[in-house]
């Protein structure tokens, strides 16, 4: 289990998280969701590397995470950047074993090989396996990091007795509706077989089609937590949001929908261009500069 | 990472060029020695005799002037190029050289500051007393003091919150090496004629000081990165992916950063004390293996000690050669070799360099 007791942290006079709890435990995938600049990232950073704190602690497996070692931890927990390196001059290969690194000294045993072969396959990349990562598309490259990941905390045999925890930031954000499927359902699959995963996200029909748990987050504190049905409502959306939405029941799967309220929406997006709050000190329109660029 | 079957050929061939070219460099210049001859002599020295003849003036040149000057070529050739490509692979910028964080820098200025002041420090009693001990050594000496000062400033000025940032180093890195710069050119302001040509080809560097104190001196101070920088290869790679994805992969990214600071400036420091300003090898080897072999820095740290070794080898021999019985500076030839090789490789691999 990982836990975060009352987690406080400030950078000069700014505090970013201010008494932050929360628990998830194996076979969970706990979405962290917020608006822009609530602190979703600072806390997804916090619980997966040794940090400073000025309150609180993050315990993963009941141990203390200042008292892991940069090695140990990285054998319990990996995390998916939002962004990464677009011109690794590696083959393929050679990057998703680069995850299995904190598992052997000089060169890769029979298991650090057979479970890069076992990602390449499960993550439908076997063409691209000798091609230079900085060749291919932007799509590619992003299932190659999952996979070199995915590889880092991967075990040949399950083995029940520590929980492995997976960290995505925002892992969805660049990619089409199939591929945020590919990489919500592995996320999916992940916790079936034990392994926790944390996540942040911005889709909050993602986040109620998958998350058995939200913790919602606002300037720095969290705002709710619990299951997406019971964090998502209505007033709770338009106080973080400040937007008006709709929620549906999708008749299908039961699954909770929320749709912004466009008519409400296109008002006040046109007051926003009347306003100018982009462009206080120039006379050119903003509507106009958007067409420029 | 495992090094590959076409980077395994390119580092075999690096070690038998090697060794044709310690065998001709020991036996080219002013004195010719035959390759069997020079056999005979290191046999000899073990006790067994009479293979090929050799007369007296032969093993002395062998022992006492080419095999030292050839050993000290090779270790300062090692330590330039394999510095270098560590600190390519640590800052992850192709510009990256051992001048870069003012090791050089600081030892011009310690150089330029001892050619100019011994006539009038040497009077000073304290100073005899010093030069007693190290005696021929101090110029060598000082330059080590002064490279391994300014890059620990350097190293410092680029410290935050206890973390070495990368930018902060490049940024401090040019600024000292702009003090360095300017306080070397008033110091030669004030330098005599005979000073001034001293500084000349100090600056070109040189490795006419050979003896075998000078390989013995220097040997730990270059051994040692050559056996432990290659071991940091994984973390090196590692690093390629960026600094926070290498920590959250177990690499102690600081630690990393020290080690190859503290290493690179020990193996730079001690090639340069003794042999002076030799540039472009840190520059240039590694990118030439990079382009023939790939980036597998396992692969690019040995093979940078192998080549860096057998280009100062190559070039301290037409150094030796081309103006007999007179020499030329050692850094002007690995200039004029190593630029034509660079842009004939940067021509023909455009497309893999842009990955650079």
């Amino acid at each position: 289990m990982l836990q975060a007791t009352n987690i406080t942290y400030t950078i000069g006079s700014k505090v970013l998280l201010n008494h932050v709890s929360l628990h998830a435990k194996a076979g969970e995938l706990l979405v962290i969701a917020g608006p822009n600049g609530a602190g979703k990232s600072t806390l997804l950073k916090l619980l997966s590397e040794k940090t400073n704190l000025d309150m609180g602690c993050v315990t993963i497996n009941e141990k203390d995470i200042m008292h892991y070692t940069p090695k140990e931890l990285a054998k319990i927990r990996a995390v998916l950047p939002q962004s990464f390196s677009a011109n690794l001059p590696f083959q393929v290969e050679e990057v998703i074993m680069m995850g299995r690194y904190p598992h052997f000294d000089e060169y890769p045993n029979e298991t650090d090989v057979h479970i890069v072969k076992e990602i390449i396959a499960a993550l439908e990349i076997e063409h691209l396996r000798d091609r230079v990562y900085a060749t291919l598309s932007g799509g590619e490259q992003q299932r190659v990091q999952l996979g070199r990941v995915l590889a880092q905390i991967r075990t040949e045999k399950e083995d029940v007795s520590e929980t492995k925890y997976f960290f995505l930031d925002e892992p969805v954000s660049s990619l089409d509706l199939y591929h945020q499927q590919i990489v919500l359902q592995t996320a999916k699959y992940l916790t079936q077989e034990g392994y926790c995963v944390i996540a942040v996200l911005h889709d909050l029909n993602l986040i109620s089609q998958y998350a058995d748990n939200v913790l919602l987050m606002y300037q720095g504190h969290v705002e709710a937590y619990g299951s997406a049905a019971h964090v998502f409502t209505k007033e709770r959306i338009k106080n973080v949001y400040g937007l008006d939405v709709h929620l549906i029941e999708d008749p299908v799967s039961g699954q909770l929908f929320i749709v912004p309220d466009t008519t409400l929406f296109n008002s006040k997006t046109n007051q926003i261009i009347t306003n100018k709050p982009y462009d206080n000190n120039s006379s050119i329109p903003v509507n106009r500069t958007l067409e420029s660029i | 990472m495992k090094i590959s079957s076409k980077q395994r050929i390119i580092l075999i061939t690096l070690i038998l060029l090697l060794v044709v070219f310690v065998f001709l460099s020991v036996g080219n210049g002013a004195l010719y020695i035959s390759p069997a001859q020079v056999f005979s002599i290191m046999l000899h020295k073990t006790g067994v005799n009479g293979i090929t003849a050799f007369d007296e003036g032969q093993y002395n040149v062998f022992w006492v002037i080419r095999f030292p000057r050839v050993l000290l070529g090779l270790l300062i050739g090692a330590a330039l190029a394999l510095s270098g490509a560590a600190l390519q692979g640590l800052f992850r910028n192709p510009l990256a050289d051992p001048g870069l964080i003012g090791i050089s820098a600081g030892a011009s200025l310690s150089a330029v500051l001892m050619i100019v002041f011994l006539s009038t420090l040497s009077t000073t009693p304290y100073f005899q007393y010093v030069e007693g001990l190290i005696g021929y050594y101090t110029l060598n000496i000082a330059t080590f003091i002064g490279s391994c000062i300014t890059s620990l400033i350097v190293f410092r000025l680029s410290r935050s919150n206890g973390k070495t940032i990368v930018t902060n180093m490049l940024l401090a890195g040019i600024a000292i090496n702009a003090l360095c710069g300017a306080l070397t050119g008033l110091i030669t302001y004030y330098a005599t004629d005979a000073e001034l040509r001293n500084i000349t080809f100090w600056s070109l560097g040189s490795l006419g000081g050979a003896s075998w104190n000078t390989v013995l001196t220097i040997l730990p101070f270059v051994f040692t990165p050559i056996v432990l920088l290659p071991r940091l290869s994984k973390s090196l790679n590692t690093l390629s992916l960026g600094e926070r994805e290498a920590s959250y992969l177990g690499i102690s990214v600081d630690r990393l950063k020290i080690q190859i600071i503290v290493l690179a400036t020990l193996a730079v420091g001690s090639a340069v004390a003794v042999a002076g300003i030799i540039g472009f090898v840190g520059l240039v080897v590694p990118h030439v293996l990079r382009m023939m072999g790939g980036f597998n820095q396992r692969y690019i740290l040995i093979g940078s000690s192998l080549a860096g070794a057998l280009l100062l080898t190559g070039s301290d021999l037409l150094a030796r050669i081309l103006v007999a019985p007179a020499e030329l500076p050692i850094g002007i030839i690995t200039a004029l070799i190593g630029t034509p090789v660079f842009i004939w490789i940067l021509i023909k691999h455009k497309k893999e360099s842009q990955f650079i």
